[in-house]
């Protein structure tokens, strides 16, 4: 450490550390400081510094530090950073004019400007006050304006000494984020302890500040007034512009006031934000009251709210809407105005507008008349009888699915190094891999010339250290460079039976032999015809390539005679619980069970985990890690053994699970309960693929073969929170239904046990059925029917019994249960007899 | 319009003036020695409309729709919406920030009662008091239209000079031109009136990470997760989110989807009819893939033939309103698909643009020449650089070209004589498999392949 800095040590030990620094810097000059800076930037966290001092007593020092740091900077970036460095508040704004001008330093002026790009340090004050004396530019970053609401200290007291700064409210108004920054400041500011005689609420939060400036005249309270409304009006989340409301809500706008903005209120009106509706709501709704507002300006805003989704505002807005009505000179406006009502998804706004408009139909024109009878389409079909509108007969049934799919050939030599170009780039499906290792085992017996030039093109690709950092990407990168010519080593061991096939392929190319793959899938499912396996298996001399005979095992239509040829023991043994293979010049050792049947069974929440099962009579195989799988063959191999990638690993390696194992997907939806249950409950991100969602594709695709889970899966996907989940849920339902022959029984039955359980909430199931009613009635009535006398007990129950209804007022009369008849004879206006009440009506009366 | 991460310079701020009756667009000046452009002042048939319209361009400007980790720490400036004036209507435009939105409101001739002063493109300030006061106009509220500055100077005595530095323009400028090619080749897949837009909008999920398809039924519109005859594709519902508050002023709802992906992901415009006005909101394929980056106008770019007569195109279309690929062919003596290229030319630089319900294309004066397609292309000037050091060697069937670069080489193989169908052994090609537009190896094969064959139509004669 220089001789100097030794000096400073000493110096911040002392009793005015600052003040002694800034006497130090004078005493070393400007040259040598510049000499020294980057010493001293360096200093600050080495032990020759620190001399083992606790912080506490590092402060003197830690200060000086800084204060050397900031006489020696160059640059404006340099003394934000010893700014930046200082952990307190020992240095003033003095301290740092007289850093700069003693020095002849040219960055004073920029510097608030550069403090305020670090948003989390705590200078603000500091460059407030280098601006306020003019010794330095207005910041024009936002941010300064977001560390002045959570740095000004006691918010009153600064503005009321400080007109200029009172002039820069306005300028913070402009800013999209200042709802969110003032609603994070004062939230918390009025929930705390601080509130005390010593901290008046003016001095805690802003909103009592700028209130009470406004009250005093200090701030204009006209000016506050709509700028708080113009942030009302934003579009944008309630977090974003509730601090706007509580602003409001603290102005207790008088009515004329209120009367001032009259078309800032309206504008309210549009907002898609339901409690600025709201706002704006009670705020004309009294401006109506006081009869400042003309009904003509109302009637042109009014309409607005009654084109959202929400309900409570749509109600309010029908209920301003009822008292023009009965004006005979308004009421035909105001029906107009109402008309949108008809269309909206509330099934209970659609029955207020409903009662309104059939109660004044008659005694409106024709050309009203006309405007009803078409705003009636948006009415639920079991409404639109009370119009003597009949019912729309329900939209043809989408056929959701159109891409059947066909086996493409094998790979010719140019095609198979594109495959192997995205196979490195790990861009290839499934049934592309197979074909790329099908036109490898044939490449491989090229002479080595002809297979250098092949791949070629892609060696450079697969010698790049990043490719084969991943298994399957290294892996087809090593075979390129096989192929190639290069010597590599290869490995005689595998514990999947994934990694078991790749090494054999592996190897293969390595011998240079050409042959038949004995897996290559027949059908774009991934199966296997039999007899196709069986003729490859003989093409193959004895002894080679038992992880592909394994795999051509589980994916053949009847792959048990595979496993009996001669050269290739796969011996299961039982008491062992290890499948091992003989004969071949490599072991294999993957784990294995005994067999057990998997049937279709439905998942059941354990109470104390939350997680969930498949029935007890599986449990104990279902575990995560250890899951089962019967093979065609009747081999049993654990999901953890087929590889070649880590298990649950996402869509893309259920994808090749689904291939591998294309005639018991079950084997493979089972052992995912507990991960299809937890992605029910999540929004899929781009970085959380959702397995659900690759389960029901899967179940829904031309050709693939359904398991009995796959309906069980489906019927808990109709109450997933994710709606895109939901969607794929009733696209699922509908073609297992219509298009693969299940039994509609076995979606309801599985979604009764799951509603009754609590594990899927019946607003989502409802929700999802509702929609799924316009195309298809026929399926939500026989699927809803069956669930009734179970779930009447169930909170929102009757939403599940207006979907019902709307399915039956498009399908015709349907027996209900007596449960729902009981029910509706009931005293009582709770929605769930109101429902039961009209659905009884309905399926009495459907067409 | 500020291309090149240029300053915008206004010379006033946008506001609403003389007692709320007139709405003034302040105009960006390119340069201070010129006299601010002005395109329109007059007043607008539906106030409410307009004003809502011109919200919805302001907001897709201020949404980013998709933020890559890199983005989070750095957000990019709010750039300003674009205004064209033909003479006879005025269309505003805007990208999201993150460039996979395009939007854009058409006023045609009915709605604007007024004097235009000619033809011309620029940014429009569009600042917070100036939305605030657009949300509070009504259907009743007489509204005039001022687009220029000098009213704004004039009226409010304020001559202060509104300066914003917004970095990115240039991607603009590219998304015009992808989106230009896209919307010529959209067709419209679904047509809803009434309670059926309202119907549709209204069922889809406000958030969807995979792609939902929407197919017409009957008067309405139906959701699905998987793909059906005839559906569009749709990922991202919330990047549509602009069109909700103008759903009341809304006649008519268009989508238009591209005829030759079914099944997959892709671009699709959704057209709302607001009576004389449309707002038109062109959605990405996917909301991490900006317009900027697609691609789709390489192919036309490494037609030397379209960039030479380009200029000649740009001088037609600027006389007329509306022109089409089939109507300049035979103007300028030019096959169609050299005259649809020499548009895409222009389009690559901003200079032309799509109007879908007319079915033809429109013209935007920009200040960029053809010379800057290189700069707006960097895989475009990349392939050029290869077909000059002589990389591109054909097989004997001239399907096959080997694209050489320092120590290792990639293999094209074409499909024809142009981009479509080619495929690369490159990574990039890999990781795309062209659906963002054609890889720098494709562009110089394709290029060497037509020098190839323009050499041997030259020794023939």
């Amino acid at each position: 450490m220089s001789p100097e800095l030794e000096e400073l040590r000493r110096l911040g030990e002392s009793a005015e550390p600052v003040q002694a620094a800034l006497d130090w810097a004078v005493a070393v000059g400007r040259a040598r400081l510049l000499e020294l800076h980057d010493e001293i930037e360096a200093l600050r966290f080495s032990e020759e510094w620190r001399r083992d001092a606790t912080w506490q007593q590092l402060r003197g020092p830690e200060a000086a530090l800084s204060v050397a740091e900031l006489a020696s900077a160059r640059t404006v970036a340099q003394a934000a950073r010893a700014l930046d460095h200082h952990v307190g508040d020992a240095i003033t704004a003095d301290d740092v004019i007289r850093a700069a001008q003693e020095h002849g330093a040219r960055w004073l002026p920029k510097l608030p400007q550069r403090l305020v790009r670090n948003r989390w340090n705590n200078h603000w004050r500091l460059g407030r006050e280098l601006v306020r004396r003019g010794l330095a530019e207005h910041p024009t970053d936002p941010l300064y304006h977001e560390q002045m609401i959570t740095q000004i200290g006691r918010v009153y007291a600064s503005l009321t000494d400080d007109e200029a700064l009172r002039e820069e409210i306005w300028s913070f108004f402009q800013s999209d984020r200042l709802g969110l920054v003032m609603g994070q400041h004062d939230l918390p500011a009025e929930r705390s302890m601080h509130r005390t005689p010593q901290w008046p609420d003016e001095d805690l939060f802003w909103r009592a500040a700028l209130a009470a400036l406004a009250q005093v005249g200090r701030v204009d309270r006209v000016r506050l007034h709509r700028a708080t409304l113009a942030g009302l009006a934003m579009d944008a989340p309630w977090v974003r512009v509730r601090w706007y409301g509580a602003m409001l809500d603290q102005l207790n706008c008088t009515i004329d006031e209120i009367a001032s903005e009259t078309g800032s209120y309206l504008a309210l009106l549009r907002s898609r934000n339901p409690k600025a509706v709201a706002v704006g709501q009670r705020a004309v709704k009294a401006l109506l009251g006081a009869d400042r507002l003309r009904p003509e300006e109302f009637l042109d805003a009014a309409d607005a709210p009654l084109y959202g989704t929400d309900k409570a505002t749509a109600l309010a807005q029908i209920k301003m809407l009822e008292g023009f009505l009965a004006t005979p000179a308004w009421r035909d406006d105001a029906l107009t105005t109402l008309l949108p009502a008809l269309g909206h998804r509330n099934l209970d706004v659609q029955r207020a507008a409903l009662r309104l408009v059939a109660r004044h139909a008659d005694a409106v024109g024709d050309g009203l008349r006309k405007q009803i009878a078409l705003a009636a389409e948006g009415l639920a079909p079991s409404l639109r009888t009370e119009l003597l509108v009949a019912p729309s007969p329900p939209a043809p049934i989408v056929a959701v699915v159109v891409n059947t799919e066909t086996m493409p050939g094998p790979l010719d030599d140019a095609a198979f190094v594109q495959v192997a170009a995205l196979m490195l780039e790990d861009q290839a499906r499934p049934i592309e891999i197979d074909r790329a290792i099908e036109a490898m085992l044939r490449i491989c017996g090229y002479p080595l010339e002809q297979q250098r030039a092949l791949v070629e093109p892609l060696l450079r690709r697969a010698g790049d250290p990043a490719v084969a950092r991943t298994e399957l990407r290294g892996w087809t990168a090593g075979c390129i460079r096989l192929l190639a010519g290069d010597t590599l080593a290869s490995t005689n061991e595998a514990e999947r039976v994934g990694e078991l096939l790749l090494m054999e392929v592996w190897q293969a190319i390595k011998r240079g032999v050409a042959r038949p793959y004995i897996a290559m899938p027949t059908r774009p499912d991934g199966s296997i015809d039999a007899a196709t396996a069986a003729e490859r298996r003989r093409a193959v001399p004895a002894g080679v390539g038992p992880g592909e005979t394994i795999v051509a095992a589980l994916r053949a239509d009847d792959g048990r005679d595979l496993l009996r040829f001669d050269g290739i023991h796969v011996v299961i043994d039982a008491d062992r619980h290890r499948l091992t293979t003989q004969g071949v010049p490599f072991s294999f050792a993957g784990s294995m069970s005994t067999t057990v049947e998997v049937a279709g069974v439905t998942p059941e929440r354990e109470p104390w985990s939350g997680s969930y099962t498949v029935g007890t009579e599986v449990h104990h195989y279902v575990t995560p890690g250890r899951p089962l799988i019967t093979g065609a063959a009747g081999v049993l191999v654990t999901l953890t053994a087929l590889g070649p990638r880590p298990f649950g690993a996402g869509a893309e390696y259920l994808e090749w699970l689904f291939t591998t194992l294309p005639h018991h997907p079950d084997a493979i939806v089972i052992p995912l309960a507990w991960a299809i249950a937890d992605d029910m409950e999540r929004e899929p991100t781009a970085f959380l693929p959702s397995r659900l969602n690759t389960i029901l594709d899967h179940a829904s695709r031309p050709g693939r073969t359904v398991g009995g889970c796959a309906s069980i899966v489906a019927a808990m996907a109709l109450g997933a929170k994710a709606a895109g989940t939901r969607l794929r849920a009733i696209d699922c339902v509908s073609v297992l239904v219509r298009d693969k022959g299940v039994d509609v029984g076995a979606i309801a039955g599985p979604l009764a046990q799951l509603l009754t359980e609590q594990a899927v909430k019946p607003s989502r199931v409802a929700g999802s059925l509702a929609d799924a009613a316009a195309t298809d009635p026929r399926l939500v009535r026989d699927i809803v029917l069956p669930l009734l006398p179970s779930i009447l007990g169930l909170r929102d129950a009757h939403r599940l019994l207006d979907a019902l209804t709307e399915a039956i007022a498009l399908t015709g009369p349907a027996a209900v249960p007596a449960e729902v008849h009981e029910l509706a004879t009931r005293k009582g206006a709770s929605k769930l007899i109101q429902s039961a009440r009209h659905l009884v009506a309905v399926s009495a009366s459907a067409p | 319009m500020a291309t090149g991460g240029l300053t915008y310079r206004y010379g006033a701020a946008s506001s609403v003036i003389d007692d709320g009756r007139l709405v003034g667009l302040s105009t960006f000046t390119p340069d201070a020695d010129i006299t601010d452009p002005t395109f329109f002042r007059g007043f607008v048939e539906r106030p409410d409309v307009v004003a809502a319209g011109l919200l919805a361009v302001a907001k897709v400007a201020a949404s980013r729709y998709f933020e890559p980790f890199s983005m989070i720490a750095r957000r990019i400036e709010l750039a300003d919406p674009v205004v064209t004036s033909d003479g006879q209507r005025l269309r505003f435009e805007s990208f999201s920030q993150c460039c996979g939105v395009h939007a854009r409101l058409d006023l045609d001739p009915p709605m604007l009662t007024g004097s235009f002063t000619g033809p011309g493109t620029t940014n429009v300030d569009v600042n917070p008091p100036l939305r605030e006061a657009l949300a509070r106009v009504g259907a009743r509220d007489p509204m005039a239209l001022a687009v220029g500055t000098d009213d704004l100077t004039v009226t409010t005595l304020d001559g202060t000079v509104v300066e914003k530095k917004v970095p990115l323009p240039e991607r603009w400028v590219k998304g015009f031109g992808e989106t230009q090619v896209l919307q010529s080749r959209l067709r419209p897949h679904i047509a809803l009136e009434g309670v059926g837009v309202r119907r549709l909008l209204g069922s889809l999920p406000t958030r969807s990470k995979d792609a939902l398809w929407i197919a017409q039924v009957g008067r309405s519109a139906r959701v699905t997760a998987r793909p059906s005859a005839g559906a569009v594709s749709l990922s991202g519902p919330d990047r549509i989110d602009a069109l909700a508050p103008l759903l009341r002023l809304a006649r008519s709802l268009t989508i238009y989807g591209l005829d030759s992906s079914p099944g997959r992901p892709a671009a699709t415009a959704w057209q709302l009819d607001l009576g004389d006005a449309r707002l038109t909101l062109t959605v990405s394929a996917e909301p991490s893939r900006g317009f900027s980056g697609e691609g789709g106008l390489l192919s036309s770019l490494v037609s030397e033939c379209a960039v030479d007569v380009a200029d000649q195109v740009d001088a037609l279309v600027a006389e007329q309103p509306f022109t089409t690929a089939t109507a300049l062919g035979p103007s300028l003596g030019l096959g169609a698909d050299v005259a649809r290229d020499a548009l895409d030319v222009l389009a690559a630089s901003g200079r032309v643009g799509f109007d879908l319900a007319a079915g033809a294309h429109f013209h935007r004066v920009l200040p960029l020449g053809t010379d800057a397609l290189r700069r707006l292309n960097p895989r475009l000037a990349t392939s050029e650089g290869l077909v000059a050091a002589g990389a591109v060697t054909f097989d004997a069937d001239g399907r096959r070209a080997t694209v050489r670069g320092g120590d290792h080489h990639h293999v094209v193989t074409l499909a024809g004589d142009t981009v479509l169908g080619a495929t690369c052994t490159c990574p990039w090609w890999a990781k795309h498999r062209g659906e963002r537009g054609p890889c720098k190896h494709v562009l110089a094969a394709v290029r060497v392949r037509t020098q190839n064959a323009a050499a041997v139509t030259e020794s023939g004669r």
